[in-house]
Order: C-alpha cells, then structure tokens, then sequence
C-alpha cells in the first residue's frame, strides 16, 4: 500500500497482525466465484466494532475505498475489491450472542457460518430457514448483506424475512442501530429492508438479530418425472393451487440430469424432460396426505412417473442427486456462470424455452436448475474464461436472457445480487428514476463513494 | 509424479465456490484465505501465470496445508489440492532447497534406518537423565510429542523370534515407527496373520517409505527409497505387502506414480498394486466370536487410509470382529492435525486441530480409541495426555490379538 501512513494507523486500529499488505496476501482476497478479480492495497481483519469505526474513519478520512467481505462465497462479483483499497474480513465476528427461546430470536455477530447457527438453533428446536446453496461456508453477515434466498424461500422467503434488526457500521464511521426483538416495529421508515441486501455499498453488517420460527416436526421428499416441460409447469401451478404450500420445488431439466448422472450416477430418469423434487414438511399427521395428494396433482397433470421416498434414505438418494449437480457441472467446464434470473411461475416454461433457444443460437451449454416455486432459474452456462471469443457469446446470451426476463415482467436477480455483473443491466429493470432514487439514496450515505464502489449501481458515466 | 505446471489445468478448474474453507481444519484455526485451498490454488495459479515468484512466503502458506485431503474430498471439480502443493514444493525445493532443519531430517536422519534409531537412541539417553526438564517449554512439549519408547526395536527383537512357515506367503513392510515405537504392532500382527495360517515374510532391508520426502517435494530421495524398499521385496515371493501405517501404505501405492515415464515404472507399479493395509487384508478372514470384549472403543480414520487408500469400513469390520461395542466419534475422519511431521513445524496450530479431535474422542465415552496409523496414534496420545484424557491408543490388531488370545 502506498500510504504508509495509513497502513501504520490501520496496524494501530486493528493489531499489526490483522492487516495484510504482502502481494501473497492480497491475492488470496482478490477474487471470489465470478471471473472478476482485482488486488485490494489491504486486508484489514477488525476484531470488534470500535476496531470497525475506526477503520471506517481511516479510510474515510485518506479516501480510500472499502469493501467488505464474508467468506467470498457470493456470485455476483460483490466482494471483490475493484477499485482497490482495503478488503474488510469479517471473519473474526465469529460469535453467536444470545439464542432466545422466549422470543424466538438469536443475536449473532456478522461473521458466524449460517450452517454453524442452523445447527445450533435446530438443536434447540429452532429453525432459521434461509438455505443458500454455500451455506456450509457462507457468513450471516454475507447473506443479509446479499438478502440471500435458498430452496426453502417459496415456502419460508428468504434472508430479509428472518432479520428484526442490526447493528452496521456507516462508511463514515457511525455506528447505526436498527429494529430489535419485536416481531413489530414501524417506527420511521424501515431501515432493514433498506439495508438488507445492500451488498456493503451502505455500510457494513456487524450484528444481527435474526427471527427464528419452531423447527418442523417432519418431512417427506419426492421426485415427479415429466416428458414435456409444460406438464412441469402446470403440476407446479395444480401444486399451489390445491392450497399446499411445499418446501422445495427443485426443478432440473435433461442436460443438468445428464451432467449429473455423468458424475454422479443416482438413477435420475435422463430419457425424461424435466424432474421436480418437491418436499413438504409440518406435522406428522399432515406431511404423509400432502406428499399423496401432491403426488395425484402431478399424475393429473401429465407426470410420466412419482418416486415418493418411504425411508430416509430414499429421501437422501433423491437430495443427493439434486445436490450433486453443482459438482457435476464445475467437472465438465472450468468456468460456470451461474444466474438468477426471476420471473413470475407462470412464465417459468417460457423463461425455459428461451433459455434452451439462446443456448442453441449462441452455441453454449445452458442446463437449468431452478426454484419453480418461486420463479427462480438458474441458468448455469458452462465455458472456459480462457476462451475470450466463447466469452463474448456468453454474454451476449446473458444480455438477451436479462431482456427477455425483463419483458415477462420478471427480475434480473432473484437471490444473489447484482454485485458487478448485472449493473449494467439495473437501468433496463428500473429505469432512470429507480436509478436515480437508489444513487440519492446511496449519496446520502457514502458521498465519497467509498463504499464498495463499483457494486450495485452504475455510475453516472456508465448510463 | 506430475510436475506443476502439468497440473495447470487442474488448477484454472478451481471455481472459488469456498467450498474447502467448510472442511479444511487448518482454515477452522487460522481462518485466513491463504491456509485453504481456494487461496493456495489461487498462488500457485499466480505463479504459473508468471504474475507471482515462488517466495519463502509462498512457501510457508503451501507448509501450512496437511495434505489432509478433506479439501478434494468435498471440492465440487474435484481439484486436487494435494497434489499441487506438493507439486509446488517439489519446485520450490529444487529452485530454493529444503529450510535447515528439515534438510537434515529428510536426508541425515529420515533416510537410513540406523540413523532414525540412533535419532531415538539418543532421546531416551536424554530422557532418562532427565535432561528433557530442561528444554525451554517448547521444545519441552515437542519432545514430549513422542511416547515413551520400547527397551528394544522391532529390528533387534526379531532376533529371538521363529517365524512360522505356512501355506501361503504375506510380505509386511517394517515401517520405522513400528520398528521404533511400536514394536508390539508387529509382534501381534504376526500373531494374527499367523493365527490364520499364514507365512509372514519381513525383509529387514527396508527403508523409510519416503512419506515426508515425497510429501516435502524431495523427489530424489523419495525415489532412491522407494527403489531400495521394491528392492528388499524383490526376491521375497510374495504378491501381497501389508503394512499396519496407513501412511507408509498410502505412499507405497504411489510408487508408480515417482518413475512414470522411467524404466521402472512397471516395476514400481507392480509393487504399488501388491500394497495393503493390514485392516483391509483381515477384513474377510475374521470369525467373530462368542465372548466379546467388554469394551467400548471409538475410531479414528487416519486421512491416508480414508482419503487416500478410500478405507472406511475395514477397520471397522476387524473391530467388530473382535466383538467390541464401537461408539463413532463426531468427524471420524477429520484430520487430527498430525500430518507426518506438521505437529513438529506447526505444533502450536496442531495443537488446536487436535483439541477439536480429542474433544470428540471424549464425548464418545469410549475407553480405547483406535486408528491405523502410527502417526496419528502419536499426535492422539499426546492429545489424549495434554487433556488428562486415560484412553488408550492402539491399532485394531492389537485388539485382536487380545480377543484370540495372543496378548502379551
């Protein structure tokens, strides 16, 4: 780092130790799972929140940017450091404060691993639903940050739903407290949902209070195999329609079937179109008719054939071949592109018909996951970012896919956040005055535009 | 073995999902970027893009990994992390060389039988002078990292013994910390192997398997070992070597990989495929019988049997066999942190890996705890002492010798 001085302030703020300036060190927090990746000047790694607001004050004071990171586990490009500066680890809030039975809420620190708390508060009867796929090394802090949904968000919503309340560091180096343990609070305007997937351009998460709900008592798991997408899509619409709300409506097409049981072999049926793990879960007296009856609807609507898992381990075969396709797909290509996009469930065999349309015409490999439930795709394409001519079809399949979303009246991101990537698009779904309310917004906060620049909104060059 | 720039591709596989920080037990301790996989893959990676010189401080980062594997094991491409840090050491030493102490001990003392006996000889003289009071703290709780050492070697008890002739023939590969530390290993597996009726051939011209060599990047001397230990088997006729080290096994059924290319490749492989843990070997041969051991017994799974020889069971089925009631451990397989001689250059962040494994150990309630490797059994002993834990360490066999009566 070229300010010496600053760097010798920063080792007092924070302890010698816990600031990093060897090129080895900042190349190990220069990426995250995207393609992007730029060298920060400095790792700062703060033990507390004093340390935090000092550090804020530093680099507000030296005009230098921040950017703060949890376990780099986001797929948007949101931690990467792109305008160099300082890289805020947060791994040291690693403590879960309080779990509180009486008002079914935990007050955690930002740094503390989601599975971590999930295991916790499950031992206790509890239950944090949130489930985004890197759980096992995501942090709490990185998910309200990101808002980030899961499998369960059709049934359970996702990050926003669960966060009463926080306590955030401002880029110039106040301390902000919002909400609490009341399940109620309109007092002012409602600064966590403002807050919640702001992506550390606001400021950065130390504290959370997190809603918990009671644990489920049981769940039952099935498979329904479908010939034509279509049948999928109604099924899942018959599904909602005969009021019962599942857990999980995993859809996979053939090629992500394929790729699966290419790595992975777990009987998926690769002759079929489409698969859709469903799973409900609720009383033991309910969970048993629900599967039933959802196992009729599908029938009804043209499934080829339902697999109800009877045991556990039927029900684990079925989560195993879902879960294996993230793998199966970073085995067959170095560099997956792995999207969000959102539209509403009725348009979900459209999205898909284009999706497979945009494959063809750009000539990439696009199977598609998604959470039906909720309208949420996730097309993953497949490609090297070795090749820059193949990388140049990607993206413009990914720009036609964002139109196309858009046209249907659905979302450029459903659960993982805009970050990098996506801020060219935020115009073409908001519009001049939605941009223009959210820079005001973020203006008034970090005026120097210190704060995780470069993430979220485009510049005003940029438009 | 591959070099590192033939693992490129292996490395532009690596999708920084973070999915080894979930599992890397140096990660869980030092919770830093460059101690997992994602960021040592990402150096490496720098370095062969030319953006990145192979520094002392590079070094250091790839030291601290344990070869554990539990990174590859759950990596969703599957990227072999192990084999790129040694790879990148291998090129580091060459380049750089090996830092002092561990120079010395790959080649002066590692490398000749006599001399790692003499290494010991000379801590017991220390030891019963009482001279160990004396070291510095460090150093204090280094020494007392290895147990406390038999009156003989497995080398110089073989002496006295007969070995039985049987029907058929097995070959045993005499590790050197079995032939120094824990000669009954041997004496029991003997025992059993001959229990079942058979001859048990064990050359005593071996040599270190070259585990730390290989695992260091000292190429070299990992192959003159490894030509020395194909040689001592060479007129042995035998088609199965067992070993009771599940890292001596596991480095042994790399043989092939150290002469790819080279006239002895064949050789080295026919080799390679002839090794066997002593666990896998018993697995199908054993009778359970009718008067159990009344104890209960939990086991470690050593990373170079789980991970690297993918043994999970075996152990397993040799402990039912002998009728134990077996109570699993919280993260069997985690590594305790022992990693060859990483306690050694690391102890104070070995001691943190292994206060996570000993705590599991005990809430087992277990009163033995088993593995299969003498370097775990070493880092657990020590683990189990610092804890004023008083269960005791022993390799299945040991059981076993015990259910057939063929205990001291």
């Amino acid at each position: 780092m070229q300010d010496r001085s600053l760097v010798s302030s920063l080792q007092t703020a924070v302890g010698r130790e816990n600031v990093l300036t060897k090129k080895e060190d900042l190349i190990c927090y220069s990426y995250d799972p995207t393609p992007n990746h730029h060298l920060p000047e400095a790792v700062v790694i703060p033990g507390n929140i004093d340390e935090v607001t000092q550090v804020m004050r530093l680099a507000y004071a030296a005009g230098v940017p921040v950017t703060p990171r949890g376990a780099g586990t986001n797929i948007s490009g949101s931690s990467i450091p792109v305008q160099g500066g300082l890289v805020l680890a947060m791994h040291r809030f690693d403590r879960i404060i309080e779990i509180d039975t009486a008002n079914l809420c935990a007050v955690v620190e930002a740094g503390v691993i989601t599975a971590e708390f999930q295991s916790r508060v499950e031992a206790l009867g509890l239950f944090y639903p949130p489930d985004p796929q890197a759980l096992n090394m995501s942090t709490l802090g990185g998910n309200v940050a990101t808002n980030a949904g899961g499998p369960r968000g059709f049934k359970y919503g996702v990050t926003r739903d669960y966060v009463l309340g926080f306590k955030m560091v401002l880029p110039d180096g106040r301390v902000l407290k919002v909400g609490g343990k009341t399940v109620k609070n309109v007092t002012g305007y409602d600064l966590t949902k403002l807050f919640v997937g702001s992506e550390g351009t606001l400021g950065v998460f130390t504290e959370l209070t997190l809603r918990l709900i009671p644990l489920p008592e049981s769940k039952r798991t099935m498979l329904a195999v479908f010939d034509d997408i279509l049948a999928a899509a109604r099924s899942v619409s018959a599904v909602i329609a005969a009021k019962i709300i599942p857990t999980t409506l995993e859809y996979m097409d053939q090629e992500a079937m394929r790729l699966i049981e290419a790595f992975a072999p777990s009987g998926l049926p690769v002759d079929s179109a489409a698969a859709v793990l469903i799973e409900v879960d609720g009383s033991e007296r309910v969970v048993p008719f629900q599967i039933e009856q959802i196992g009729e609807v599908c029938r009804r609507e043209g499934a080829r054939e339902i697999r109800i898992a009877l045991t556990e381990a039927e029900a684990n075969q079925i989560w195993t071949a879902r879960k294996a396709a993230f793998s199966s797909m970073a085995r067959s290509a170095p560099t997956l592109y792995v999207e969000d996009v959102t539209v509403p469930r009725s348009k979900i065999p459209e999205m898909v018909k284009t999706i497979s349309e945009l494959a063809a015409k750009y000539q990439i490999k696009v199977p598609i996951l998604g959470h039906t439930g909720d309208g949420n795709m996730h097309p993953i394409i497949l490609t090297d970012e070795r090749k820059p001519e193949e990388i140049g079809r990607v993206k413009q399949a990914i720009d036609e896919m964002f139109k196309a979303a858009l046209a249907m009246g659905g979302t450029l991101s459903g659960e993982h956040g805009i970050g990098l990537d996506k801020v060219k698009y935020m115009e073409w779904e908001l519009g001049t005055t939605g941009v223009d309310v959210m820079r005001r917004i973020k203006q008034a906060l970090d005026p120097r535009n210190l704060m995780n620049p470069g993430k979220v909104l485009p510049t005003e060059a940029e438009e | 073995m591959k070099q590192l720039h033939e693992l490129a591709e292996d490395l532009y596989r690596c999708i920084r999902c973070g999915s080894c920080t979930a599992v890397c037990p140096v990660y869980s301790e030092v919770k830093r970027e460059m101690g997992v996989a994602r960021g040592r893959i990402r150096l490496v990676r720098e370095h062969l893009d030319g953006n990145l010189d192979l520094s002392a401080t590079m070094r250091n980062y790839l030291d601290l990994c344990l070869g554990c594997r539990a990174c590859v094991v759950s990596c969703p491409p599957q990227v072999p992390t192990d084999r790129i840090v040694r790879a990148a050491r291998a090129e580091y030493a060459v380049r750089q060389g090996q830092p002092l102490v561990r120079h010395l001990l790959l080649h002066n003392v590692l490398n000749k039988p006599e001399r790692f006996s003499l290494a010991l000889d000379s801590v017991k003289l220390v030891r019963s002078a009482g001279l160990n009071r004396l070291f510095p703290k460090m150093l204090e709780a280094k020494e007392d990292l290895l147990p406390e050492l038999p009156e003989q070697t497995f080398r110089e008890m073989l002496k006295g013994l007969k070995l039985k002739k049987g029907a058929e023939k097995v070959g045993f590969f005499l590790s050197c910390m079995d032939d120094n530390v824990f000669p009954q290993v041997i004496i029991k597996a003997i025992n059993i192997l001959e229990e079942l009726g058979y001859e048990v051939v064990i050359p005593t011209d071996v040599v270190c398997c070259g585990a730390a060599h290989h695992n260091y990047g000292d190429l070299g001397n990992a192959r003159q070992l490894a030509r020395r230990n194909i040689r001592a088997f060479a007129g042995a006729g035998v088609e199965v070597i067992l070993t009771d080290c599940a890292s001596c096994g596991s480095t042994m059924q790399s043989y092939g990989e150290l002469f790819v290319g080279e006239k002895e490749e064949g050789e080295a492989q026919d080799f390679s495929r002839g090794v066997m843990d002593l666990n896998v070997f018993l697995q199908d041969k054993l009778v359970a019988g009718s008067q159990p051991l009344g104890v209960t017994v939990t086991y470690h799974d050593p990373c170079h049997a789980v991970r690297y020889q993918n043994i999970k069971e075996e152990p397993r089925k040799v402990l039912a066999a002998v009728g134990v009631k077996l109570e699993e451990m919280a993260e069997a397989d985690r590594c305790c942190g022992g990693g060859g001689t990483f306690n050694i250059f690391h102890y104070q962040l070995s001691m943190k890996i292994l206060n996570r494994k000993i705590e599991n150990v005990r809430k087992t309630g277990a009163s033995i705890l088993a593995t299969s490797c003498p370097a775990c059994r070493i880092q657990l002993a020590h683990g189990l002492k610092r804890h004023g834990q008083t269960l005791k360490v022993v390799h299945p066999v040991e059981l076993l010798a015990e259910f057939y009566g063929k205990g001291e």
